[in-house]
């Protein structure tokens, strides 16, 4: 069956003789139906996938691995608070998804329209530039010679070409990605295997609780903005989380599984109608209640384990093999702390030759080649989707068209865009707006975890709002990102690095 | 009990060796080191991964839990390394070679087994998942 969610919406969404509703702010009330039934522990391997795929990049692969080589291994505490906040505002996400099968960027409408148009425009900001295609298609010039340009147009295209015949595109790029992603995680592990030491291993972990060191070095200009850069980027950054929520929903978690599939253009034909708004369940039914403790079980596992678990292995592993490098090639400390990224990355390469033999070197590119496939694949989607779910039901008229074309729109918009800028243009965006972009990717985050505190209190019956910690957690994620950046701007004069 | 029931466990552990030795030989390393290492590291881990599926068929390890996988591993992604770290040596050498550090070479690798756990896992529920849809709908 294409759609396994089909069975779940015919057998609980069709209506019940008395129809109830939840009045969730001043849009449209969601009519209450059924949950259904949540899967065993790891069985359904869903969409966590996607949040790793764009969770797990430069971040990981370069901008932690330098900071310890300039600040040492205890510096990552930094790390782990940010990894972790990102974890239990992941969960926070699936909250409201899960309990209404709504995006995020719907709950945020139902507390305050211009705020989700805040998010539409900051994404088309943001996330327009194809500039995060340069690394892993750079990384893929060194190993087969293709210049760069050539192998991110043609990537593009074969995006677009994907995404368009594609009968449902979440199914596709959930298979794409989770092969791409355990090949990756499963390598990285052999390769740390085969090079790291215990001393490098045991430095790196220690490091992660070394809470409050921060040497004098990095209260500077130049490095405070990075360390701010870098825990906004441990694991997912800017909208990320937000896309989640529509992945989540697409994958059939929880009321998710009310809501069609989106399909790829080919298919469009045969989308079901998509519905105004989210759907409700019976909060004062044990049963129910039950039922959803198993989805957040289900959640908190994929959180923990895949999320959290895999974003410290591969950012780990990749101190390890720095340090590894490092020792080597004493030059690669100063290429890295110099700032230039591809430079850097090169470097790395060089010495992890130089460590274990070149094909260390190119599994080393091989990686970050990997790492900006799979963030290039799963960024496309889920800008596309972000933007069609907030047009379609909040663009007048929009609802002429079905979802699977306002999607496609948007990515071939991005896609053609991508290509003229990548042909004639700046890739990262004009220089003049580079700061403006930077903090407004960081803001978001701040502005996403005010969002889900209003949301998540304000919008969901009493017995699924989140507890008096988990508030406090992502009120605490608010100051730090918004604190941190406005700290960075007033003292230092400087966005984040 | 179905032997099936071990191949995905053995096709990922079989596709780590052939991923380590694949990229030695794609670089240029001499055939035979690329080969020893496809065989020393792929065959055990083959093995163990295929002994997985075969033991949570059995009912001997719960299915569907993260913890019975990462005590698996714990103990034979270690005894995997060790044996790929022998056979290089006494292919290369014509020695056996034990790691000079043993007792710091098997605790490192067994941190490292939590990560290939997580990845081994995540592999073999979406193979075992596509080969179980695949033969009910052979069945039917």
């Amino acid at each position: 069956m294409d759609d396994p969610n089909l069975v779940a919406r015919t057998e609980v969404s069709s209506p019940p003789e008395k129809e109830r509703f939840w009045p969730a702010g001043r849009l449209e009330a969601m009519p209450i139906r059924k949950l259904p039934d949540a899967p065993p522990s790891i069985h359904l391997l869903g969409p966590t996938v996607f949040l790793v795929a764009l969770g797990v990049g430069m971040g990981e692969s370069y901008m932690w691995p330098r900071l310890v080589l300039v600040f040492g291994p205890d510096i990552r505490w930094l790390f782990l608070i940010g990894v972790t906040l990102q974890a239990v505002v992941m969960l926070e996400m699936a909250r409201y998804a899960m309990a209404t099968g709504e995006s995020i960027f719907f709950g945020a409408a139902r507390v305050f329209k211009p705020i989700m148009w805040f998010f539409f425009v900051v994404a088309i900001l943001v996330y327009i530039w194809p500039g995060h295609l340069s690394a892993g298609a750079a990384a893929l010039e060194r190993i087969t010679g293709i210049p760069w340009t050539v192998s991110a147009c043609v990537g593009l295209i074969l995006v677009g070409v994907l995404f368009s015949l594609a009968k449902v595109i979440y199914n596709l790029l959930e298979n794409l990605l989770s092969i791409l992603i355990g090949l990756l995680v499963v390598s990285t592990a052999v390769v740390a295997a085969m090079v790291g030491t215990w001393g490098d291993l045991t430095s790196t972990i220690t490091g992660m609780f070394q809470f409050g060191y921060f040497p004098a070095q990095a209260m500077s200009p130049e490095w405070f903005p990075i360390i701010v850069g870098s825990i906004a980027f441990a694991g997912p950054s800017g909208m990320q989380q937000m896309w989640y929520t529509l992945h989540l929903r697409d994958s059939g978690a929880g009321m998710g599984a009310h809501i069609p599939k989106l399909r790829g253009l080919r298919h469009a034909g045969e989308e079901e109608q998509m519905p105004s708004r989210g759907y409700m369940f019976d909060t004062d039914d044990k049963a129910e209640l039950a039922k959803w403790k198993g989805w957040r079980r289900w959640v908190t596992f994929d959180a923990l384990l895949l999320f959290w678990g895999i974003t410290m292995l591969v950012t780990v592993s990749f101190t390890v093999l720095a340090q590894s490098a490092s020792r080597t090639s004493p030059d690669v400390k100063a290429l890295i702390e110099s700032g230039e990224r591809e430079a850097a990355l090169n470097a790395m390469s060089d010495a992890f030759a130089s460590a274990g033999g070149p094909v260390l070197g190119a599994v080393f590119l091989g990686f970050i080649a990997l790492i900006g496939l799979n963030a290039t694949l799963g960024l496309f989607d889920s800008f596309s989707r972000g933007q069609a779910d907030m047009t379609y039901h909040f663009v007048p008229g929009a609802k002429r068209f079905r979802m699977s074309h306002i999607y496609a729109g948007f990515l071939w918009g991005v896609i053609t865009f991508g290509i003229l800028i990548l042909l004639f243009g700046p890739a990262d965006g004009p220089g003049a707006i580079l700061d403006v972009l930077a903090f407004l990717s960081t803001f978001a985050m701040g502005a996403y975890c005010v969002v889900l505190l209003l949301v998540n209190n304000r919008m969901l019956p009493k017995p699924i709002r989140p507890k008096l910690i988990t508030n406090l957690i992502i009120g605490f994620g608010a100051v730090f990102y918004l604190g941190m950046l406005l700290f960075s701007l007033f003292k230092f004069g400087v966005v984040v690095g | 009990m179905q032997i099936r029931e071990g191949i995905p466990g053995a096709f990922v552990g079989l596709a780590a060796g052939l991923i380590a030795g694949g990229l030695a030989a794609l670089v240029g390393q001499p055939l035979g080191w690329a080969l020893v290492t496809m065989v020393a590291l792929g065959l055990p881990l083959g093995a163990f991964g295929g002994g997985f599926g075969l033991l949570v068929a059995a009912g001997k390890l719960p299915a569907g839990r993260f913890a019975p996988v990462a005590l698996y591993w714990l103990v034979a992604f270690p005894l995997a390394r060790l044996i790929h770290e022998t056979v290089v040596s006494l292919v290369l050498t014509g020695q056996v070679r034990l790691p000079s550090d043993l007792a710091g070479f098997l605790a490192y690798q067994g941190i490292v087994s939590l990560g290939w756990a997580i990845g081994f896992l995540w592999l073999h529920e979406r193979i075992a998942m596509r080969l179980r849809m695949r033969s009910a709908a052979a069945a039917r």
